[in-house]
């Protein structure tokens, strides 16, 4: 095995545990999101002056 | 170099938990400093009418950053009159109050459209009173119930100030909240549970503070009909679209017979003829405005309170037979007492003014909003006391 490859047989793996925590860091933020959209009204507030 | 599954997971695991708590934090410095830029007053594209929520904090935020030792806030709350409805941002009222009342002074006007007495602003007053900050609150209210802070679209503040610790102690209201909740029926109870459950579950991760922020400062991300193809944009992009009212002789057209009951009903459905035909003050209506009063404005802001019973356009009024005229005056006057008897400074604005100086039925013009500032302006330095 050249050093090369060594270093390719390496970085592959690093590179996917790092994105698997970019992932998650994604996945993280979007679950802070969903419970803000879980907390809007569902009724639409519509104006009129009386 | 071989990393295993487990190892690929728990990196999965850390990084959901770290982007999580990254949005705690940023959501924690939000709630701390976001509030509107330059803000004059919350119009249609910063309100709850185009799906944005402006949290408490923000609301707080905006009356605490303008203070300073020396100074008392004005909170100017209240519905669309007081909001400044019919008056372009260069002819708002609040600005013609804010030069009335000079540097002592700092206005802020959370007044929202269609929101009671009771929401929004009275409950920053409450806060600023709690946190022993010299502060005013200016209101307005029909004559009628003031409303209460909870249960309506702007209720979530109400949950909002409560969870994050915001308000005074205040057992005569925790006692109406509990009764008005066992009294819900199942859906609206529910409705409610939830937004008291998300208050509090927000007190502590702040994603309404965040996500507000985003919406409001880089992108919006709730689909909203009224803003139409431009409702991802932040909303800090959007001006304040209220403009001055057309020419006189172009406004009260429509819809006269319509406005007119409207105007009437103000007072006939808070009074009822006696045997000899005389309109009398319904009294049951008049009593549960004063246990609202007892039960909504804790006792330490009453006297820090304006409360203006507005009057329509004399467009209107000047339509009035003779009775219901009396009638009219009879009610606000008995209305106005009602206020004063609980401790509430309360005045009946509008009646003297002219034509010109409403924008339509009920809300002001530029020249009639420079009448109120006036007259407000010499009532919150009477209510205030001797200056710094």
């Amino acid at each position: 095995m050249n050093s090369s490859t060594r270093f390719r047989s390496r970085l592959v793996p690093l590179a996917r545990l790092a994105l698997r925590f970019l992932a998650g860091l994604a996945l993280g933020v979007l679950c802070h999101y969903l419970l803000y959209r879980m907390s809007l009204p569902v009724e639409p507030f519509i104006y009129a002056a009386f | 170099m071989k990393i295993s599954p487990r190892a690929g997971s728990l990196a999965l695991l850390l990084g959901c938990a770290l982007g999580f708590a990254g949005a705690v934090v940023a959501g924690r410095q939000a709630a701390d400093y976001s509030k509107p830029s330059h803000f004059v007053r919350f119009h249609v594209s910063i309100s709850p009418e185009t799906d944005f929520l402006p949290t408490f904090p923000m609301l707080e935020n905006l009356a605490l950053a303008r203070w300073q030792p020396g100074r008392t806030v004005v909170i100017v709350g209240g519905n669309s009159i007081l909001n400044g409805v019919g008056q372009s941002d260069a002819h708002l009222w609040t600005r013609r109050l804010q030069e009335e009342l000079g540097a002592h002074y700092v206005v802020v006007n959370l007044a929202f459209r269609g929101a009671y007495s009771s929401e929004g602003g009275a409950l920053v007053a409450e806060s600023l009173l709690r946190r022993g900050v010299p502060v005013i609150y200016v209101a307005d209210n029909g004559p009628g119930n003031c409303g209460r802070a909870y249960g309506k679209i702007y209720g979530y503040l109400y949950w909002q100030a409560l969870a994050q610790g915001r308000l005074l102690p205040f057992p005569g209201r925790d006692a109406h909240v509990a009764k008005w909740r066992r009294a819900l029926r199942p859906p609206e109870r529910m409705q409610q549970e939830e937004q008291a459950r998300a208050a509090r579950l927000d007190a502590r991760l702040h994603f309404q503070s965040l996500w507000e922020h985003i919406g409001y400062r880089h992108v919006f991300t709730v689909w909203t009909s009224i803003l139409r193809t431009k409702w991802w944009r932040a909303r800090d992009q959007f001006p304040d679209p209220e403009t001055d009212p057309p020419p006189v002789a172009e406004r009260f057209r429509n819809s006269f017979e319509e406005e007119m009951n409207i105007v009437r009903g103000a007072s006939e459905t808070k009074s009822e003829p006696d045997a000899q035909g005389v309109w009398r003050t319904y009294i049951p209506t008049l009593l549960s405005l004063g246990d609202e009063i007892e039960t909504t404005f804790p006792a330490a802001l009453r006297p820090r309170m304006l409360m203006l019973l507005t009057q329509s356009c004399p467009a209107y009024r000047d339509h009035f037979t003779p009775t219901e005229r009396a009638r009219d005056e009879l009610v606000y006057t008995d209305y106005r007492n009602k206020w004063r008897e609980k401790g509430v400074a309360c005045e009946i604005t509008g009646s003297d003014f002219a034509r010109e100086d409403f924008a339509d039925r009920c809300h002001l013009g530029p020249t009639g909003g420079a009448k109120l500032a006036r007259f407000v302006a010499g009532e919150v330095r009477r209510l205030a006391g001797p200056a710094p």
